[in-house]
């Protein structure tokens, strides 16, 4: 098939945003790849099905989420990295203290049920509208309202769980120390 | 309750009640009373039903999550993944998924090298 530079422009100004949703997803920066390149293989033999003049990007975290979700989903616990991948790829951390916030939050993000870290984000992050966050997922526009809603309280509960964990740490030492993995998985 | 429970902090409501209203975290701002009301009978301090966060701090969250991300978007693209959409639009139909994958230490060069 033929396809157009312009689309090629188009694709290649989609992957950063198709890799940042992978790693997200993926929590690995490796497989984030493994997922980008899948989807854009996929996208290219079947770009027929593309309706110009739609949402290009929105089409392309579809067929990224699908393939996540039908294949690289399972492996993900085994993978991931604790310590969190966002903050491992960014390549410049101004200070110390931004650099151990970034962990914390991805450390956080890997606390979520993988359905409410996509609607998270998709909706948060990319800035993608409740409406097209339920086209790309595949759901209702209510369902992922409150899977962004839930995701958002919880993901700030697990970071305060977390500011406690220092802080109990350092003030009291093990005895009060939140150890472990307090947070259950909903 | 267990000794166990008390050595990791669970169950003991007024030891996280100690943590929280002491508690040096930004995402609280100011707003040290959470919980309070509702984690007083020996529950999780993780569980998140009984806790209504604040609003300051889901959205203090929100805007680290977006920092971050848009952080990744900052990133160069990956040279391989650049490489793949040459090889695919030089193939036209395009090849499998697993023969990407599979060829992808082998440049147009080596194809070319080997014609003729």
């Amino acid at each position: 098939m033929k396809i157009s530079s312009d689309l090629k422009s188009r694709l290649i100004e989609a992957m950063p945003n198709l890799r940042a949703f992978a790693i997200s997803l993926c929590g690995n920066a490796d497989r984030a790849d493994d997922l980008v390149q899948e989807t854009l293989v996929k996208a290219w033999h079947k770009i027929d099905s593309f309706e110009d003049g739609t949402n290009l990007k929105a089409w392309l975290f579809t067929i990224l989420r699908n393939t996540y979700f039908s294949q690289y989903r399972k492996g993900r616990r085994e993978i991931a990295d604790a310590d969190g991948e966002f903050s491992s790829r960014l390549s410049v951390q101004p200070q110390q203290q931004s650099h151990i916030d970034l962990q914390d939050l991805s450390a956080a993000l890997n606390e979520l049920p993988d359905d409410q870290r996509e609607a998270l984000i998709l909706v948060a992050a990319e800035g993608f509208s409740y409406e097209q966050a339920a086209e790309i997922s595949e759901c209702a526009v209510g369902t992922i309202k409150s899977r962004v809603s839930r995701a958002r309280v919880r993901l700030a509960e697990i970071m305060q769980l977390e500011d406690w964990e220092d802080f109990a740490g350092d003030r009291y030492g093990d005895a009060v120390r939140v150890s472990g993995d307090p947070v259950t998985r909903g | 309750m267990p000794e166990s429970l008390r050595s990791v902090g669970l169950g003991r409501p007024d030891a996280d009640m100690d943590i929280l209203s002491t508690g040096s975290n930004v995402a609280m701002q100011g707003r040290l009373a959470v919980g309070k009301h509702d984690d007083n009978q020996g529950k999780t301090s993780g569980n998140s039903a009984m806790n209504p966060m604040p609003p300051q701090a889901v959205d203090a969250v929100g805007r680290k999550l977006k920092a971050t991300y848009d952080e990744m978007l900052r990133e160069p693209i990956p040279e391989k993944l650049l490489q793949l959409l040459d090889d695919l639009d030089q193939t036209k139909e395009g090849t499998p998924a697993g023969d990407v994958s599979a060829d992808d230490t082998r440049g147009s060069d080596a194809a070319d090298k080997g014609e003729e």
